[in-house]
């Protein structure tokens, strides 16, 4: 996807879709197992735990003039999106049901109360409990419409004896995703989910590289049928944090000729490392022993400890770093840094595939 | 200047003829009893070829076989004798001249008229003498006198230029340096042009190309390593997956047991000392290294493509033409040599034809805001007020410069004649000359009797001391005529 142009709308959807899967899985991130765009049953699915689904339906306004006056459309993608999410309802009741729409006022113009508990610059979810009559009874009407006008394929009758559930099931939220061409004005409020969600969890990771990581990556195999599992979409996040940039390496800045000579040699002789067994038992025993825990994970990275660990045992792992034209001096320092970077990286892990998380928001 | 008198010769197979007419100096009527082809527009014909005028007579005579004299009052001039294509002027002191109509049209012009300018000799025939058809077509600019040979000179009126000499504006400078401006801005578009498609072919030149097509094959040879490198990362971490679940399964069959104390311990998978989450890492990568390998695959067949369409547009038949044109190609490098670009270029033309512009609407202003532009119109509004066309032309809208005549019928006729009447008076006052007016036949252009009234009326009222010739067959009320001239066996009496 193209940096210098505002999306179209096949993109765009696209991209409203990866966002609604994103924001929905930092939502509840503990509870998620996969996260599916484009998914058997609605545009984002994300598969819970207990083998129920959460069922977003994504609807999103492609131009840039967002407002209640341009976004003439809110009736017909109500309409399809409520009818589609009480089709669900009715298939399965114990799976949540999401409306996420990028214009705000997901109830047309302001006069029909739309204003009062949906407004720009917030991000919540809006439960079914909490919308107002008139609200209720535009989504009532616009699923009557949808029968009248034959495009759905529940009754009426379904509609009355559902109805009521439904509408307590339900949730909808107003996010704030515009078709800007620069992505750091369109991506605003993703990022500051991201950043909540890595500053609550004490995660130290650039924010826009997740999120780019995310988009591109993530999601993108080449194909518009994706599906990600929760360890991959988390991985992310080490996968971003171990990405060197090439002008940085053992935690500082290094001149242009260094990271010609060295710097891929160190990237492939550290990853070969530490995808190394042997390497990783050895690892894992000497901090079951220094560390006196009973499983690796209950290991926490402590920046003040840290270094009088890797001093105690660096020289058992040298071996793994000796490379030839480099001196003696740099081999203890590439040794001392990769295990340090190993413990970092495997004290995220913990916290990432181990333990709880915080939701975003 | 009043032409009293005109004797015409004619002398062709059928042997010599000749008839004299004698005019009146107030309004004579040229008249054929209602007939037509008697010879009316013959004898008008006779008068202005017979004054030097560089125009054929009607068909039924030929140049060559005719000659007129012409005794004329009231000018410097008293006989003009044409036999041919020669024009013998005899003056009051008993001087003469010869010229011929081909290559002294403006000499002879000078002499009949001398007051007039130079640049009004060629229109000033425009204003006094209105032709059968042609003549009353025009109203301030066009072409006035039909032409019937190839050998007539093309006369015509230009109702600018008359107003600008009245205004003291030079015109003849004015359209010398519109010429000029006309033909630098034909020259900076073609050179805008030329250069234009020099600066293509140079893009599209082979160099250029081979240029471009290496810079891809760079960015590709170095993707390739990337790839190798990602492609190794990928297989790595493939290959420790692998050992890691060999390692699980091997653990699993051998079905190790240690003694620990009193204790047998069963080895398994979760009780060795293993980092448990490797496999997650190991997979982790191993995904992100695939997405990786994907991506850059993708783009270096996007490169691929770039650069095979690169390559097959190189053989583009258009190359193969200019390559085959040396100088042309040559002509093209030296142009761009210069360093002048087709930008430059354009910017000069763009200033060219707007200096032409603005020139020539800054003249025009001139023209149209001058005292004479207006004098003319209010004289033609006072005129037309006299045959009722004070609803088509009137003070608050001076329409003399304008193009359009919006009219059609007897209305139109009486407007070009009222329209070229009011220059004629503007210009008999303004150079203190009297010339005789000839129509002939308005009659034929719609005109009914009414309207034919209306001007006789107009004609006494402002040209009551003219000498007013004109021929028609409609019947005028004999009160305006002050001598008649009936036509009726043809301008010699032949038929």
């Amino acid at each position: 996807m193209t940096l210098d142009r505002n999306a179209n709308a096949t993109e765009f959807g696209w991209q409203f879709q990866i966002f609604s899967g994103i924001v929905a899985a930092l939502n509840d991130i503990n509870n998620i197992k996969s996260i599916n765009i484009e998914g058997i049953e609605q545009d984002v699915e994300l598969e819970q735990n207990n083998g129920d689904k959460i069922l977003i339906q994504a609807k999103a306004y492609t131009k840039t003039d967002i407002n209640d006056t341009s976004v003439t459309e809110w009736g017909e993608k109500l309409a399809s999106a409520m009818n589609g999410l009480l089709e669900n309802y009715i298939n399965n009741k114990r799976n949540i049901l999401k409306y996420y729409v990028n214009f705000p006022y997901p109830f047309g113009v302001k006069r029909k109360g739309s204003k009062s508990n949906f407004s720009i610059g917030d991000y919540g979810e809006i439960y079914g409990t909490e919308l107002n009559d008139v609200q209720k009874e535009i989504i009532k009407n616009k699923i009557i419409g949808y029968i009248d006008g034959g495009k759905s394929s529940l009754t009426k009758a379904q509609l009355k004896n559902n109805y009521n559930d439904f509408i307590s099931k339900i949730v909808i939220r107003n996010c704030l995703f515009t078709n800007f061409r620069d992505k750091n004005r369109k991506y605003e409020q993703l990022d500051s989910l991201i950043r909540d969600f890595l500053e609550k969890n004490k995660l130290d990771v650039s924010v826009k590289r997740l999120r780019d990581y995310w988009i591109a990556n993530a999601f993108d195999n080449g194909s518009y049928k994706v599906s990600i599992d929760r360890n991959n979409f988390l991985f992310g996040i080490i996968i971003v944090k171990n990405s060197f940039s090439s002008h940085e390496l053992m935690g500082r800045r290094i001149g242009h000729n260094k990271v010609v000579t060295l710097y891929d040699r160190f990237r492939s002789i550290i990853d070969r490392t530490f995808a190394l067994e042997e390497f990783n038992r050895m690892l894992v025993s000497d901090i079951l022993k220094l560390e006196n825990i009973q499983n690796i994970n209950e290991y926490n990275y402590d920046e003040e400890t840290v270094p009088k660990l890797v001093n105690k045992i660096y020289d058992n792992y040298e071996h793994y770093f000796r490379l030839e034209n480099i001196n003696n001096a740099e081999v203890t320092e590439l040794t001392k840094y990769s295990l340090q970077h190993f413990l970092l990286e495997e004290d995220i892990i913990n916290k990432l595939l181990c333990g709880e998380l915080l939701n975003a928001d | 200047m009043l032409i009293r008198k005109i004797l015409i010769k004619y002398s062709d197979t059928n042997g010599p003829v000749s008839k004299s007419y004698l005019f009146n100096e107030k309004i004579n009527l040229v008249f054929s009893n209602g007939n037509n082809t008697k010879g009316k527009t013959s004898l008008l014909r006779f008068i202005i070829w017979g004054l030097g005028f560089n125009i054929s007579l009607t068909k039924n005579f030929k140049s060559a076989y005719s000659e007129t004299e012409i005794i004329i009052e009231d000018s410097p001039v008293s006989k003009v004798n044409r036999k041919g294509y020669n024009v013998r002027i005899f003056y009051r002191d008993a001087s003469e001249k010869t010229f011929s109509v081909f290559d002294d049209r403006l000499e002879i012009e000078k002499n009949i008229f001398g007051r007039v300018p130079q640049i009004l000799r060629d229109q000033i025939i425009g204003y006094f003498y209105f032709d059968q058809d042609n003549g009353y077509r025009p109203w301030n600019r066009g072409e006035v006198i039909q032409k019937l040979d190839s050998k007539s000179n093309i006369y015509k009126i230009d109702i600018d230029a008359l107003v600008a000499y009245f205004s003291g504006i030079n015109y003849e400078k004015f359209l010398e340096k519109r010429k000029a401006l006309k033909k630098a801005a034909d020259e900076t578009l073609n050179i805008t042009k030329f250069i234009s498609s020099a600066e293509r072919t140079s893009i599209i030149n082979t160099q250029d190309k081979k240029e471009q097509i290496k810079g891809i094959s760079d960015q590709i040879s170095q993707l390739k390593i990337e790839l190798t490198r990602i492609k190794e990362k990928k297989d790595m971490y493939s290959e420790s997956i692998k050992d890691y679940d060999a390692f699980n399964s091997l653990i699993n069959k051998l079905s190790i047991k240690i003694k620990h104390r009193n204790e047998i311990i069963a080895i398994t998978k979760k009780n060795v000392i293993q980092d448990n989450k490797l496999e997650i890492r190991l997979r982790g990568y191993k995904t992100y290294y695939k997405t990786l390998e994907k991506k850059v695959s993708r783009r270096i067949e996007e490169l691929k493509k770039d650069r095979l369409n690169i390559s097959l547009n190189n053989s583009g038949k258009k190359i193969e033409l200019i390559k085959s044109n040396d100088t042309y190609k040559e002509m093209q490098e030296i142009m761009l040599s210069t360093g002048i670009t087709s930008v430059d270029s354009e910017k000069v033309h763009k200033n060219v034809v707007k200096q032409r512009s603005d020139y020539q609407k800054e003249i025009k202003n001139k023209i149209k805001n001058s005292d004479a532009s207006n004098n003319i119109w209010n004289l033609i509004v006072k005129m037309s007020n006299i045959v009722g066309l004070n609803r088509v032309f009137n003070n608050e809208d001076n329409r003399l410069l304008s193009n359009e005549l919006k009219l059609s019928g007897a209305k139109r006729t009486l407007a070009v004649i009222i329209y070229r009447l009011g220059v004629l008076y503007f210009i008999e006052n303004e150079l203190n000359i009297k010339l005789p007016i000839i129509l002939d036949s308005p009659a034929s252009q719609e005109m009914d009797q009414e309207n034919l009234d209306l001007l006789m009326v107009m004609l006494k009222r402002y040209f009551n001391n003219s000498q007013i010739i004109i021929a028609t067959n409609q019947r005028i009320n004999t009160e305006y005529i002050d001598k008649k001239i009936i036509l009726d066996k043809g301008v010699l009496n032949t038929i």
